[in-house]
């Protein structure tokens, strides 16, 4: 089988299978487009990914390649294992959004450019739950924002939305 | 990681839009107003949001919360979607009630002209009551009403009145009134659950959402209302293909016919929760020229069925074409279904009140229909005479075709699990030979009250060798009898539900590892308690029964109804 290559923007590169390629559909394009300008050649596939950093797309292929290999399992298994196996990718999942806000917001832009779908729900449930709950300070405070509405661009924002807080 | 701004915040606003929707949509409304006010960039964001979720408890602690987003949605043009939650307390004043849903009409009067999906939960514990004046008001619910005719591309209203009986007692006139504003409405949901999920629930949000979403649908697909009486000048939409009546509050006083007459596309009908006079039954048969294209049909009708006489037949034989699934509170009660062929029903589902109704499934089964391959029993039991399991297994003579038996026996006590084994060498007594293609045979244990002490199959320890009465293994040796006799020559699936292993002290999950007891099978379940169970019931009968298998019969009669009267079903 051909070998791809996924090359970031600062040269390096990551061999990756078919199968988790096949998640990124930005990838699978190229590389559909690839195959038929090259014909049978089984020379490995490089895809060259300007916008992509080397250690976002170093994450990005992890959660592919797991994806894979739990799509892989949840196949093969019966449904009475299915509900530990979701319990495993939940697990796992949590396990991977550990990430500061900077890796996070990287994670967003590199899903979304690639194609991830389902990388792109992930990230962006877990950018969702860092403001849940949260007061205007304490979202700034989140994100290492500095108040930038003066009080009259806020209370222009009271006015027009007129939302008063509590 | 690479490429690091230093400034998170400031480089989230860069963000897609696409990425930036899926962020606001999983926020509530309270997220997206601290967002809106922590800097310019968010407060930016706020404002592409379209989809709205808010929710508020009456008495409003933090006042004027509702008038908050009122006011929030004055100026928004792009929310397409909107829900709202509106829990009230008991004893909230009256004044205070009417003006908090005056507010929510507000609300949605905003966003009407760009709102698509529109969702409205209202819990009150009391009545919508002005006990200074003894008078109900139901002006707050009709600014509602007047607010959401406004919102002419609305495609799916859900809501949920609870059980303010000030606000509406019948939705019949309401719902004329919406069908005839709201051109593009494809679903309508109009319930009245006071607490948690509304049952029964046919359809799930996703299935809810698929029809609502269809662009090439016209006219209203969907209608589900709680509490809808009959009266004479409201005829549903032709249009209809999915139709959901629970009436808790109404007795079935008129034929439906009436209301069905133009519904030619129909494909599901649930008439459910109905309750009716001891004496007469509901008469169904002004239906059957609507149900010619009826794929489902639930029919549930609460009646004292000991007062009443032998059903008469109708005189003509019908047919229902088209019929795949069929689930039946008490087939007594509906005389008229005695006397139709369903040539492709494959699905049954249907509540013995006593086995001495047997002889109704007899009489229907006789009809002919061909193809049913599937049928949930659902029966409750104290001790039974053994005469009277025979006239169960005699009655299923009939269904040649059927291939799984599912028998869901509610008791109070240990007894009837004892009995199974019993019920099982009745049908070898009998020498029955038609249930040829019978290869799966699940028997469920349920009990009766919630805080009934749960019965179970034992297994484990010494219980096998004894093939104690109640436990696995003697149910598997009455099946095995049966198999080797030729009785159900094709039986290969077992399952039984729930089972307790009394060595272990603890629940049985999975597989029966024992091939040499039991060499005709190739798959046997000893399902624990709360197990999830099989996704068989995935093939048209939705939420109504679900994947939870195991409680698959159960739950579709029970769902039917508003309570049971157990003294009068034992």
């Amino acid at each position: 089988m051909r070998n791809i290559v996924l090359r970031a923007n600062d040269g390096a590169d990551h061999v990756i299978s078919v199968a988790a390629a096949s998640l990124c559909k930005t990838v699978a394009s190229l590389l559909q487009d690839l195959e038929a300008s090259k014909g049978e050649d089984t020379d490995p596939l490089i895809v060259p990914l300007p916008n992509v950093c080397n250690c976002t797309l170093q994450k990005v292929l992890g959660f592919c390649e797991q994806q894979r290999a739990f799509d892989e399992l949840c196949t093969a298994s019966p449904a009475a294992q299915q509900a530990d196996l979701t319990r495993q990718i939940q697990a796992w999942q949590m396990e991977y959004m550990q990430v500061s806000t900077d890796e996070l917001y990287h994670l967003v832009m590199a899903a979304h450019y690639l194609n991830v779908p389902r990388l792109l729900d992930l990230c962006t449930d877990a950018m969702a739950e860092r403001i849940r709950g949260k007061s205007p300070a304490q979202v700034r405070e989140c994100f290492g924002l500095k108040p930038s509405l003066s009080p009259e661009e806020e209370e222009e924002i009271r006015r027009s939305n007129l939302w008063a807080l509590n | 990681m690479n490429g690091s701004t230093g400034r998170p915040g400031h480089a989230l606003q860069q963000l897609p839009d696409e990425a930036v929707q899926l962020i606001l949509e999983r926020l509530n409304f309270r997220d997206l107003k601290a967002l809106s006010l922590s800097c310019k960039g968010f407060a930016a964001w706020s404002k592409m949001a379209t989809r709205i979720q808010a929710s508020f408890h009456i008495p409003d602690t933090e006042r004027g919360s509702i008038r908050e987003l009122a006011r929030f949605l004055e100026g928004a043009h792009c929310v397409t979607r909107l829900g709202i939650e509106m829990e009230a307390e008991d004893g909230v004043p009256y004044l205070e009630m009417q003006q908090s849903i005056q507010e929510l009409a507000c609300a949605v009067r905003h966003c009407a002209p760009s709102l698509r999906i529109l969702r409205l939960r209202l819990f009150q514990t009391t009545s919508f009551r002005d006990y200074e004046t003894d008078a109900f008001h139901p002006d707050g619910l009709h600014s509602l009403l007047v607010s959401i005719c406004k919102c002419t591309h609305l495609r799916m209203l859900y809501i949920n009145t609870g059980l303010i009986s000030g606000l509406c007692t019948d939705t019949g006139d309401a719902v004329s009134m919406l069908c005839a504003k709201l051109p593009h409405l494809l679903v309508l949901q109009w319930r009245m659950a006071m607490y948690g999920p509304e049952r029964p629930n046919h359809f799930s949000t996703a299935f809810v959402l698929n029809v609502a979403s269809n662009p090439t649908l016209q006219g209203l697909q969907l209608l589900q209302v709680d509490n809808f009486t009959f009266q004479d000048h409201v005829a549903l939409p032709a249009s209809l293909r999915y139709v959901a009546i629970y009436n808790e509050a109404f007795e079935l006083l008129r034929p439906i016919g009436a209301l069905l007459k133009v519904c030619r596309n129909l494909e599901e009908l649930y008439l459910t929760g109905y309750q009716c006079c001891d004496t007469q039954r509901p008469d169904m048969s002004t239906v059957w020229p609507t149900a010619q294209t009826l794929r489902i049909l639930v029919l549930d009708v609460l009646q004292d069925i000991k007062t009443l006489a032998f059903p008469a037949c109708a005189k003509d034989e019908q047919t229902l074409p088209n019929l795949q699934i069929l689930a039946v509170r008490h087939l007594c009660t509906v005389g008229h279904l005695l006397n139709v062929r369903c040539p492709d029903l494959h699905t049954m589902v249907l509540f013995l009140a006593s086995l001495e109704h047997t002889k109704f499934l007899e009489l229907f089964l006789r009809q002919g229909h061909g193809k049913l391959a599937s049928l949930q029993v659902l029966f409750y039991t104290r001790s039974r005479r053994k005469e009277q399991y025979s006239q169960f297994w005699s009655a299923l003579r009939p269904a040649q075709s059927l291939q799984k038996l599912q028998l869901v026996i509610s008791a109070t006590q240990a007894e009837p699990v004892k009995e199974v084994g019993q019920l099982l060498d009745a049908a070898y007594d009998l020498g029955l030979q038609s249930l040829k293609h019978l290869s799966e045979i699940a028997i469920y244990i349920d009990s009766i009250f919630t805080e009934s002490p749960p019965v179970h199959f034992l297994t484990g320890g010494d219980l096998r060798a004894k093939d104690a009465p109640g436990s696995a293994q003697q149910v598997v040796s009455a099946l095995g009898k049966l198999v080797t006799a030729g009785v159900l020559p094709a039986l290969r699936k077992v399952c039984l539900y729930p089972c307790w292993d009394v060595a272990a002290g603890c629940s049985r999950d999975g597989q029966l590892p024992s091939p040499a007891a039991v060499p005709y099978l190739e798959c046997m379940a000893l399902h624990s308690p709360g197990d999830r169970t099989g996704g068989e019931w995935g093939n048209g009968l939705r939420s109504m029964v679900g994947s939870d298998d195991a409680k698959a019969a159960m739950r579709a009669i029970e769902s039917l109804s508003v309570s049971y009267d157990v003294e009068e079903l034992m």
